[in-house]
């Protein structure tokens, strides 16, 4: 990869506020997306 | 009672004994898991991923036949929709249950702890998860996407799981207890990370990265459970105790029990949640350190195997004794000996409040207990149980 993934997960952060959701639930749901990917799946 | 008075009389009768006072009676609470999609001969994998329906109706059926208090949990624990875009993870669901596949447990490698102590949500991200999921080797466009369509999935299966607990608390009168699942920071490098060959070199070799691995870990949980502003109805935290009984008590103390306590201050203490934890194995020649766990705090440990007087009577004030109703019996015992068993484990257990009686282990399959025994055992502890 010639890029880091948590560029890719701040992309859909950015995206996720920039339509409207609260940035702090943005945030929290990309922590959990992320530790459901190490640690649940 | 109508159901939503049941469903309160249940609620109180938990809240009381994690309370350190004594409720109206023993509240019963099996850890019955996929035993009841076996029992009500509903498929599992049906359940989990294509109708909810199913899941309540195994849950029903369940409820219908064998008087308990709670649901412990309705099992579903593994977004496996979700692992799907990602071409699978490190578990899979048939009708037998789920099972793990692989080695997906080990996907760290030596020397990397100090790089998880630095930043947890960077080295999942950077390192760790393209380690595990070689679809991830594409363009940046296409992750933001792969991303988006797993959050959809993981924010669906949330829905999915949430409609069934609705259903069960209104329906049946019956709380699911356990709303969320989380594990002790070694039982994630355990179990996620490292596996046990490679957590027990590191206990040997590194126990300094160890730890600032799990202080780091258990930061990371802490601010994503606290962020997610659960409603106080869903503040109880299961987690499954797993590698403590394979460390040497001196270890445990030294490497595992500072985040517990953490944990329990935290989260409990501190914040007033329910902190369920599965004591696996066997716990006796730990004891003694557990004393160094806060008292006062609404913990209940669901203890596998031990002397359960002795633990109970040690613990009390730190910790709920759950169990009391031992595989052997239920899979063993004829129908007209469980009733006698039940009156000694309640004369043992029960006085002085701080019991939960349930089973000593998880029933996975049919095998795990006759269904004759288990409705007996708790018909019979349902009335014995009286305070």
């Amino acid at each position: 990869m010639e890029y880091e993934l948590m560029d890719a997960f701040n992309k859909v952060q950015e995206d996720f506020i920039s339509e409207g959701m609260p940035e702090e639930q943005a945030e929290a749901l990309i922590k959990k997306v992320i530790w459901n990917l190490i640690c649940r799946i | 009672m109508n159901k939503e008075e049941m469903l309160a009389y249940r609620k109180k009768l938990f809240s009381d004994v994690v309370n350190h006072q004594t409720p109206d009676r023993v509240p019963l609470c099996p850890f019955v898991e996929t035993w009841v999609f076996h029992y009500s001969g509903i498929s599992i994998k049906d359940a989990f991923l294509k109708d909810n329906k199913l899941l309540f109706n195994a849950i029903k059926k369940f409820a219908d036949d064998v008087p308990v208090d709670a649901v412990a949990s309705i099992s579903n624990t593994v977004p496996f929709k979700m692992g799907k875009n990602f071409g699978g993870g490190i578990y899979t669901v048939n009708d037998d249950g789920v099972q793990i596949i692989g080695s997906g447990g080990r996907i760290m490698e030596d020397g990397e702890l100090l790089e998880l102590a630095k930043d947890v949500k960077t080295f999942f991200a950077n390192t760790l998860a393209p380690r595990k999921f070689p679809i991830f080797n594409q363009s940046l466009e296409k992750n933001v996407d792969l991303i988006k369509k797993a959050i959809k999935d993981m924010v669906d299966w949330g829905a999915y799981n949430g409609e069934v607990v609705g259903r069960i608390e209104q329906e049946l009168g019956l709380p699911v207890i356990i709303k969320a699942t989380n594990y002790m920071p070694m039982d994630v490098i355990l179990d996620y990370l490292r596996d046990f060959v490679g957590i027990s070199s590191d206990v040997r070799r590194v126990p300094d990265e160890i730890y600032a691995a799990s202080e780091s870990l258990l930061d990371f949980v802490m601010d994503m459970y606290l962020e997610s502003n659960l409603p106080e109805d869903d503040r109880w935290l299961f987690s499954p105790l797993h590698y403590p009984t394979y460390m040497r008590p001196k270890d445990f103390q030294k490497l595992y029990l500072p985040f517990m306590k953490k944990y329990i201050e935290e989260f409990g203490v501190k914040r007033g949640y329910t902190l369920h934890f599965f004591m696996e194995n066997d716990w006796m020649p730990y004891l003694d350190i557990l004393q160094e766990l806060p008292t006062g705090a609404k913990v209940i440990g669901l203890f596998e195997i031990g002397h359960a007087r002795e633990i109970k009577e040690k613990l009390k004030g730190r910790m709920v004794y759950q169990g009391g109703l031992a595989a052997s019996d239920l899979k063993f015992r004829e129908k007209d000996e469980i009733a006698d068993i039940v009156k000694k484990t309640f004369d043992e257990l029960a006085p002085g409040g701080g019991f939960i009686y349930g089973t000593e282990y998880s029933m996975m399959n049919m095998n795990d207990g006759k269904p004759e025994n288990f409705i007996e055992a708790m018909t019979v502890a349902k009335e014995y149980g009286k305070y």
